[in-house]
């Protein structure tokens, strides 16, 4: 399993996770790749997601209106998806709780293809 | 009737493009499905907001263009979201691990677009479990997964 972190998510909670015992690899989007598929790929999200399919990552966002609504234009065009984990909004400020749910996560679905994992923290 | 005074009197802008920039607006006109003038009224404007917010850019979505931090796709309206509990400040570029200016510009920036911004948030909010369970019809809730 492995999760990347959208950039309105604090890198802390990388951290945070860690200390939790949490043990799957966790990367924040300013560090993926070193940013370039956000900086050199125009101003759509399709090409990044396209690649965290490929490489099949779960993505832990908060952002569950434009950028899941684009995951769903990856689906209609049949390519592989990444997994997501969304944080509901009253929860986007709080590391520990991130942090937690998403040890949760770990337990839960760690032999699971990313592309399997969708789930509502 | 009131007059409208210079400042609130809106002029027109014409202008003609050379023909190869002719060939590819069309051609963006038609990829786009919206006339040249909305889509050239949307560019002057974002090019106009970048003058004033240069720690900004602005990204597309399926959902339509938002402003987000240069380089990265913090959008101002994810930070405006964060900003109810962190405030605008130290504690949220600490919180990001970003720079001080580039919260100082998104701030400045949901402020001249009040509107904009809290109807992002408010469509962010607005999608639910159930409205995501439509599209993604194998979505659940942590515990149900953990179960």
């Amino acid at each position: 399993m492995r999760l990347l972190l959208d950039h309105h998510i604090s890198p802390r909670v990388a951290a945070a996770f860690k200390r939790l015992g949490g043990r799957c690899e966790v990367t924040h989007m300013r560090d993926w790749h070193g940013g370039i598929y956000v900086r050199q790929h125009g101003e759509g999200d399709l090409p990044w997601l396209r690649a965290a399919g490929r490489e099949q990552w779960i993505i832990v966002t908060g952002d569950r209106n434009t950028l899941l609504s684009d995951l769903a234009l990856l689906n209609e065009e049949g390519g592989e998806l990444p997994g997501f984990a969304a944080v509901n909004p009253e929860h986007l400020a709080d590391i520990g709780w991130i942090a937690r749910k998403l040890a949760a996560l770990e337990k839960a679905c760690a032999k699971q293809r990313a592309c399997n994992v969708q789930v509502f923290l | 009737m009131k007059l409208k005074t210079q400042s609130q009197r809106r002029k027109p802008v014409y202008f003609t493009l050379p023909a190869d920039y002719e060939k590819r607006m069309a051609n963006i006109e038609a990829a786009c499905r919206r006339p040249r003038a909305d889509l050239a009224r949307e560019w002057a404007q974002e090019r106009l907001d970048l003058i004033d917010f240069p720690c900004l850019e602005f990204r597309s979505s399926s959902k339509g263009r938002f402003a987000v931090v240069r380089g990265t796709r913090l959008a101002v309206w994810h930070m405006a979201l964060l900003a109810r509990t962190l405030g605008w400040g130290k504690k949220l570029a600490s919180h990001l691990e970003i720079v001080p200016e580039a919260v100082a510009s998104a701030e400045a920036y949901s402020r001249r677009h009040y509107a904009e911004i809290q109807a992002l948030i408010a469509a962010n909010e607005q999608t639910g479990f159930d409205e995501l369970k439509q599209t993604f019809p194998n979505l659940r809730r942590l515990d149900e997964a953990a179960s």
